[in-house]
């Protein structure tokens, strides 16, 4: 049985990572942009919010065109097998499952572990 | 870090017998003399046999093995008994090609660059990372919160740190700190490969350029890096010049490869890149060496490091003392030219390579309107924050279709991609120099007279192609011949061992590519959203 079986428990997790990571915070802590991710099948937006090492937001369903980073996911179901661990990050990023459609390259490369 | 005069010390140390061993050589019959060329590209371990004329005589080419790590893929670890067991398995079969006893006057080697090795104090290999080793992603924001992008760009020559050494070491350091705590020698792959053949740790600058820890300009470790992580100076090995011997080959391995004479010196080449432009005789102010293996980089050969202001193209030291180099890269060339004939052509054909040729011998510029974007484009790895999708576009069978695009302009699409890719980044290139430039390529594409012909009339320009396209063996070897004072300079070794064929542009073939680029580039603006 999959651990993560909707976007709302992948969110959580994000959120638990974020939290109970003391390396997730410390590479964030000079991070403090938002971060959009649209699910193309749905049309569904989640916005993040990193507070470098002092918080993080999630909204859901919740979308700011002018956040400095947005990802694409071809679907919510990218999400889930990500988080579970049945599809690799480079893969679905290689295969255009994943889409960094705005962001600065660094900035992309510290969000990885609150990610994937 | 303590400043040593590297290449008379290491000539310090090589034995009384090395001495005596390079008189000998000299006035040995020379067709017997031979130099062993080992290069461990991105794919395959290569070993070539090179008579001292630079002929190259036998070939040995073995795939490596590259584990995955992590389910993500960004962790990638070469198999280092592998690779080393190719090394002494290759040697052995040219060896055993060879009808006579050969003379080796000496071995050196080139590798893929980027890639690392730690060893613990044992001299056992802890780490070996590929080029493709992208586990710096997790480490990066270190580097990233010390240094600005153009400050470390200013001391290193390359971005973004993810790909590099630097960001492996602070990876070991934060996410595996046992491993971290044994590691006692930080080296490049042909570092480590001098090491496995001699016992000693050395480093060239060709090979420490890609390490995102050379001070460029001042061609040493840097000490402002190295102090900022608290790295241990003794990480790094010193650095001699490529062509320079670095010591003789172990007891164990002369009787293991039986060789006829005790002594073989080793002599440092470096990175694989380098050596290729060498073996292509890029070295002068001005000179284009374009690189056709699995990617294409194009270097500008300059007499002081310049350092691109957008931090985009690397700057990087060549294995000629005092000269520099401008990289813009056109990416997976090769790879895409092999990706094509496997998927395409192998069912079709049983000597694809042929094929292709007589494809673009009987297709024309444009391929019928058949356009690849298969992503041969200017180097932007800075920037690159999506892999773009692969896309054919071409007229596909309608009612009032009359002619349709066949297998020959697919292939000549590919070609053409390819050569549009090196347009882009030739273009660029050419900007970082106000002289006359000379332009020259060699690798595995070289060897299509077709694709050379289409690239001279992309590009516009005449290209010098080595008699031997295999340039990197050729560049190891003549760093040999240098190492062992068969010349003094380079340069006449040049003019006096190297062969060119002149690839010429068609100037009516040159406009047509003009316009053909143009349509290409407009629709890649749009294919680039997918």
């Amino acid at each position: 049985m999959s651990k993560f079986e909707s976007i709302e428990s992948c969110l959580k997790e994000i959120e638990n990572r974020y939290t109970n990571t003391e390396k997730v915070r410390k590479k964030l802590a000079n991070y403090d942009e938002a971060i959009q991710i649209t699910f193309l099948d749905t049309n569904r937006s989640v916005l993040l919010l990193v507070d470098k090492d002092l918080g993080i937001e999630i909204k859901d369903n919740f979308g700011d065109e002018n956040a400095p980073v947005k990802i694409e996911f071809l679907s919510e179901k990218v999400m889930l097998e990500l988080f579970n661990k049945e599809l690799g990050a480079v893969k679905a990023y290689s295969s255009g499952k994943i889409k960094v459609v705005e962001g600065k390259i660094r900035n992309l490369m510290k969000l990885k572990s609150l990610m994937f | 870090m303590k400043k040593k005069n590297q290449g008379e010390k290491l000539l310090g140390n090589i034995s009384h017998h090395t001495k005596i061993y390079l008189k000998i050589v000299s006035i040995l019959d020379n067709n017997e003399n031979k130099i062993i060329s080992i290069d461990i590209s991105s794919n395959s371990v290569k070993i070539g046999l090179v008579s001292e004329q630079l002929k190259l005589e036998f070939v040995d080419s073995q795939n490596i093995n590259i584990i995955n790590e992590d389910l993500d893929g960004f962790a990638k670890r070469l198999d280092m008994d592998d690779l080393w067991n190719k090394v002494n398995d290759g040697i052995n079969r040219i060896l055993k090609k060879c009808k006579s006893i050969v003379n080796i006057i000496g071995i050196s080697t080139c590798t893929q660059r980027i890639a690392t090795v730690f060893l613990d104090n044992a001299g056992k290999v802890i780490y070996g990372g590929p080029n493709t080793d992208v586990r710096g992603i997790d480490s990066a924001y270190m580097i990233d919160d010390e240094f600005s992008e153009r400050d470390l760009f200013e001391i290193t020559g390359h971005s973004p740190p993810l790909l590099f050494c630097l960001a492996r070491l602070l990876w070991f350091r934060e996410e595996e700190e046992e491993t971290y705590e044994k590691i006692n020698k930080v080296l490049m792959l042909d570092d480590w490969l001098v090491y496995r053949l001699t016992g000693n740790y050395v480093s060239d600058l060709s090979s420490a350029a890609e390490s995102q820890i050379l001070d460029i300009k001042k061609r040493e470790w840097s000490s402002e890096i190295i102090q900022t992580f608290d790295f241990d100076p003794d990480f790094f090995p010193e650095i001699v010049e490529s062509g320079t011997i670095v010591g003789e080959l172990k007891p164990e391995l002369v009787k293991r490869f039986n060789f006829s004479q005790n002594i073989i010196p080793v002599i440092k080449s470096g990175g694989d890149t380098q050596a290729t432009l060498l073996g292509m005789g890029v070295i002068e102010d001005g000179d284009i060496g374009i690189s056709l293996g699995t990617t294409a980089p194009l270097h500008l050969v300059v007499n002081k490091p310049i350092f691109d202001p957008n931090n985009n193209f690397w700057t990087s030291c060549h294995s000629i003392k005092g000269k520099w180099l401008i990289e813009a890269h056109a990416g997976s060339t090769g790879a895409v030219y092999d990706w094509f004939k496997e998927c395409f052509l192998s069912g079709l054909t049983n000597n694809s390579d042929y094929s292709i040729e007589q494809y673009l011998k009987n297709s024309t510029p444009g391929a019928f309107s058949t356009f690849a974007f298969l992503g041969p484009e200017k180097m932007n790895i800075k920037n690159q924050t999506s892999i773009k999708r692969g896309v054919f576009v071409f007229q596909p069978p309608t009612m009032v279709s009359e002619e349709l695009p066949k297998i020959g302009d697919f292939t000549r699409s590919v070609l053409e991609n390819i050569a549009f890719g090196i347009f882009e980044n030739y273009q660029v290139i050419q900007m970082f120099t106000d002289l006359s430039t000379r332009t020259y390529c060699a690798g595995g594409m070289a060897k299509s007279e077709e694709f050379c012909k289409i690239l001279a009339s992309v590009l516009n320009t005449e290209i010098s192609v080595p008699y031997t396209k295999d340039s990197a063996f050729i560049g190891v070897a003549m760093n040999t011949l240098k190492g062992l004072n068969y010349y003094s300079d380079y340069k006449s070794m040049i003019k006096d061992l190297l062969t060119y064929e002149k690839k010429f542009s068609n100037p009516t073939i040159s406009d047509i590519y003009k316009t053909i680029y143009l349509e290409w580039k407009n629709m890649k603006n749009k294919i680039d959203d997918l």
